[in-house]
């Protein structure tokens, strides 16, 4: 969900129109390709240069580093690194680990570590360092990783560098919860022992990990400064290539892409749609970008009238014209959703694609009429937060579904408000989301769909869908994994818990100096490889 | 706030009728007004605090769900909230952050951990910088051209530093300062950062060109006023009898302009500069925002949205405490400047 700076870099967006880039629309609502989704070619972009320091200019200030405390910190990962790492094909392979398996298809897992792997105080990376930080995941009912234990029914180091999970059944996905992104939660980002004795909970604020950097100094919202890790385990690669990382949270939209488009920074986090664009038609920047799954959805409450209804559930989608959306909201550059999983996605099939509700108004008009005829009431409230791109979403929602006879009425909430008052709550009929793209199936499509997930929000349950999750999660069989997931999208389409339209924007934005980019969809990057070319 | 200005007829010396000294004014003017501005800090700062207490406390959303996070389940929200203390009631909860305040405790923030007084040191100097060094733009700007305005009234200084500067103050603030971006940042030119705030202690001349752009955007809107706040004053000023009697006794216009007619021209205006310093310190979130300045308004509008009621408690009694400080000083500049206040008092 957006930061709180949102609302005021599109107030300024708006009001400054005249200098953003005229949007090139090659044909109203042309999706925007990716672009290096998780990475530059690293083969190709030369042989890597040593020194320098990269200054990053983020969206937001981080919380702190302490992995058992939700929050989104994009330094986290260049100071702890991880034991798991999603590859570019989005499974997931062995990293600061030396390997992950099961011998009995899923129910234990064995995670092998490497040789002389140190945290930057000295501190050995073992078996024990890992069951420690595990164990806080386990403690901390409020960890972003603590779902992740839940099956975990006892943890031993079989060796120093062998660290053993005894789980309560079957769970193929279970390494992916040591490879997630720092912000959805991650058993795979370590904290050295040592400090998490010395420091207790004030290891958010003096991280000590394994990492490629280790943390010099943090002056909140001005910058943080972290300099290269001399012992760090890939050293004998000559990793990290740069001396030292910058972050600076930049939260305002337009001055953070002016400050790449000045040289201020080296590289930004583009949180949105309009730094993204005009990124994209800068020849002077360098985009990382991919759509991924998930992103901007309305969820519909489907345990209250009308959306209770899959007719109306129904005609709201099929009452969006993606066109006129694209056109209004995105400049002409919407990259469509029809389903959670990316049209790219293996998980993604022609029948699946084929049961999404296209743009049809009048068959649209005609559900609302059925279900009115029916004694139901077709006014509805739109919650939704105050910001002026959502206000302005909010009203276009409006008038679409006034052609469908469907009357809709728009309610603004600050954050804080929304998340706790509509969303947590399930206090409404409608409501909006924008959240960004996800990096893989698990943990999120069971969040989203699943019977309780914590991302479930409008109450979808659906015995037939809950089985199809579990298997997946279970399952050790990436091709079993597929099929299953495709029966997810697929049943998602047809039962409509929620209405996609858009992909996410989500994007890092460099200068053309800035090489050996790899990182994950969501935000996080791997800085160990990123150098200078200067 | 009541400020007592000495403003308006009682400035002229004919109608200068003065209430006599009051009993025991043994005291000097100076100490007496410090005591006295004393108590009504203790009672600001009790008000204030409380109001802010209840305020937050009433606004819908809890800083539990903000801290949890978007995936939280409402389990973890609970535990976050029990960890936070934000289950006792609010009359607990604001007397154990009094007495913690008392003993020189602010607290930390509910997210981050960070002690509050240690994230106020870091701060206070910087928006306390920019607000100065804006006012002083500002009066630097707006003196000059408001004592040559009055002086020649209707001529095209006047006309045209008006028109530009009521232009200006009409702007929105982030439409400035995003014009000055485009100008000075990356746009047409590329001199000065558009963000990346550098302190003064480690880089003196980097302070000075990050503080420039997001000064200027400050200073205008304040600039504009200040010279027609001077401007009108000054022209009532020049109409009295004893500039008339400076005039007959043959002093250069420089002379009775600077010497005679500023002084007692300038008790509005120092007023509202006081008035604005207060202001800006806990309100320069835009411009804090917009060039990405770590500083005071930036850390009360981020504990507002973000519900951190200790950093936003801690915040606000600063800024009060700034308020009635710095209207004090006003204060005591009026006796310095009036003789004619020190018998008042």
């Amino acid at each position: 969900m957006g930061a709180l700076a949102l609302s005021l870099g599109v107030v300024l967006l708006a009001a400054c129109g005249s200098n953003v880039a005229p949007a090139a629309a090659p044909g109203a609502g042309d999706g925007i390709t990716a672009t290096n989704p998780v990475g530059g070619d690293l083969a190709a972009e030369g042989q890597p240069k040593s020194g320098g320091v990269l200054v990053m200019g983020t969206d937001r200030e981080a919380v702190g580093f302490d992995p058992t405390v939700q929050n989104t910190n994009q330094a986290a990962i260049a100071i702890y690194d991880s034991l798991m790492k999603l590859g570019r094909d989005g499974t997931v392979e062995p990293y600061m680990a030396e390997s992950m398996e099961s011998p009995d298809e899923g129910r234990t897992w064995r995670l092998v570590l490497r040789d002389g792997v140190r945290f930057s105080d000295g501190t050995p990376l073992d078996a024990n360092a890992v069951i420690t930080n595990v164990q806080r995941h386990i403690d901390k009912a409020s960890s972003p990783g603590h779902k992740f234990t839940e099956p975990i029914v006892s943890m031993r180091a079989v060796d120093a560098k062998t660290a053993e999970f005894s789980l309560n059944g079957p769970f193929g996905q279970f390494p992916v919860t040591f490879a997630g992104s720092f912000t959805g939660g991650s058993l795979g980002t370590i904290v050295s022992p040592a400090a998490l004795a010395q420091y207790g909970e004030q290891i958010a604020r003096n991280p000590v990990g394994a990492g490629p950097f280790k943390m010099v100094s943090w002056t909140r919202d001005s910058r943080m400064v972290l300099e290269r890790n001399p012992d760090y385990w890939q050293k004998d690669k000559g990793l990290p290539y740069l001396d030292g990382l910058e972050f600076r949270p930049l939260p305002d939209t337009e001055s953070r892409y002016a400050s790449i488009e000045n040289g201020d920074v080296d590289q930004i986090f583009g949180g949105y749609h309009t730094e993204l664009i005009r990124a994209l038609d800068n020849p002077n920047l360098r985009v990382y970008y991919g759509p991924g799954n998930g992103a901007e959805y309305i969820y519909f409450n489907v345990e209250k009238a009308p959306f209770d209804d899959r007719r109306m559930r129904e005609a709201l989608i099929r009452g969006i014209d993606l066109n006129a959306l694209a056109a209004t909201q995105f400049r002409s550059r919407m990259t469509r959703a029809s389903g959670y999983f990316g049209s790219d996605s293996p998980y993604t099939t022609p029948e699946a694609e084929a049961a999404w509700p296209a743009y049809d108004p009048e068959k649209a008009k005609q559900l609302v009429q059925e279900y009115v005829a029916g004694g139901g009431s077709a006014t509805v409230q739109y919650k939704t937060t105050n910001a002026p791109n959502r206000v302005a979403f909010a009203e276009f929602l409006q008038a679409q579904m006034a052609a469908v006879g469907i009357t809709l009425q728009p309610q603004f909430f600050d954050l804080a408000q929304y998340s706790s008052s509509v969303v947590q709550s399930q206090d409404f009929q409608i409501a909006g989301w924008v959240g960004g793209p996800v990096d893989a199936a698990y943990p999120a499509a069971t969040n989203l769909f699943r019977t309780g997930g914590n991302a479930n929000y409008g109450g979808y349950s659906n015995p037939q869908m809950d089985s199809l999750l579990d298997q997946a999660t279970a399952s050790s069989d990436q091709a079993e994994r597929t099929r299953l997931y495709q029966q997810v999208q697929l049943l998602a389409n047809q039962d409509l818990p929620v209405a996609f339209y858009s992909r996410g924007y989500l994007s890092t934005i460099t200068k053309p100096e800035v090489k050996g980019v790899v990182r994950y969809l969501t935000r996080d990057q791997f800085f160990a490889t990123t150098w200078l070319d200067r | 706030m009541t400020l007592t200005t000495p403003a308006g007829p009682a400035l002229t010396p004919a109608g200068g009728a003065s209430p006599a000294p009051k009993p025991g004014g043994r005291h000097r003017p100076a100490l007496r007004r410090i005591r006295k501005r004393l108590v009504h800090l203790l009672i600001v700062l009790l008000a204030v605090t409380f109001l802010s207490f209840v305020v937050v406390d009433l606004l819908p959303g809890d800083a539990a769900v903000v801290v949890a996070g978007d995936n939280a389940t409402p389990e973890q929200v609970q535990q976050v909230r029990e960890d936070l203390q934000l289950d006792r009631p609010l009359l607990v909860r604001y007397v154990d952050w009094l007495g913690g305040v008392v003993t020189g405790d602010l607290g930390s923030s509910f997210r981050t951990g960070q002690p509050v007084a240690e994230a106020l040191a870091q701060r206070i100097p910087v928006t306390f910088e920019i607000t100065i060094v804006a006012q002083l733009l500002a009066l630097l700007i707006a003196i000059p051209l408001a004592v040559y305005s009055a002086y020649r009234p209707g001529r095209l200084v006047d006309r045209a530093s008006m028109t530009i500067g009521f232009g200006a103050a009409a702007m929105p603030t982030f439409v400035f300062g995003m014009v000055l971006i485009v100008l000075f940042a990356g746009g047409v030119s590329s001199i000065l950062p558009a963000t990346g705030y550098v302190g003064f202690f480690e880089d003196p001349l980097g302070n000075l060109r990050s503080i420039i752009l997001p000064c200027l955007t400050l200073m205008i809107a304040e600039a504009a006023v200040y010279r027609q706040l001077l401007r009108s004053d000054m022209i009532s000023t020049l109409q009295e009898d004893f500039i008339l009697m400076a005039r007959s006794k043959g002093l250069s216009a420089r002379t009775i302009l600077l010497r005679h007619a500023l002084r007692p021209s300038s008790f509005s205006l120092i007023t509202l500069s006081g008035v604005n310093i207060g202001r800006l310190l806990g309100g320069t979130v835009i411009v804090e925002t917009l060039f990405a300045i770590p500083g005071l308004g930036q850390l009360i509008v981020q504990a507002v949205f973000n519900r951190d009621y200790m950093i936003l408690q801690g915040a606000l009694l600063f800024v009060a405490v700034a308020y009635v400080v710095i209207n004090m000083l006003i204060d005591l500049l009026y006796l310095a400047l009036d003789p004619r206040v020190r018998r008042d008092a």
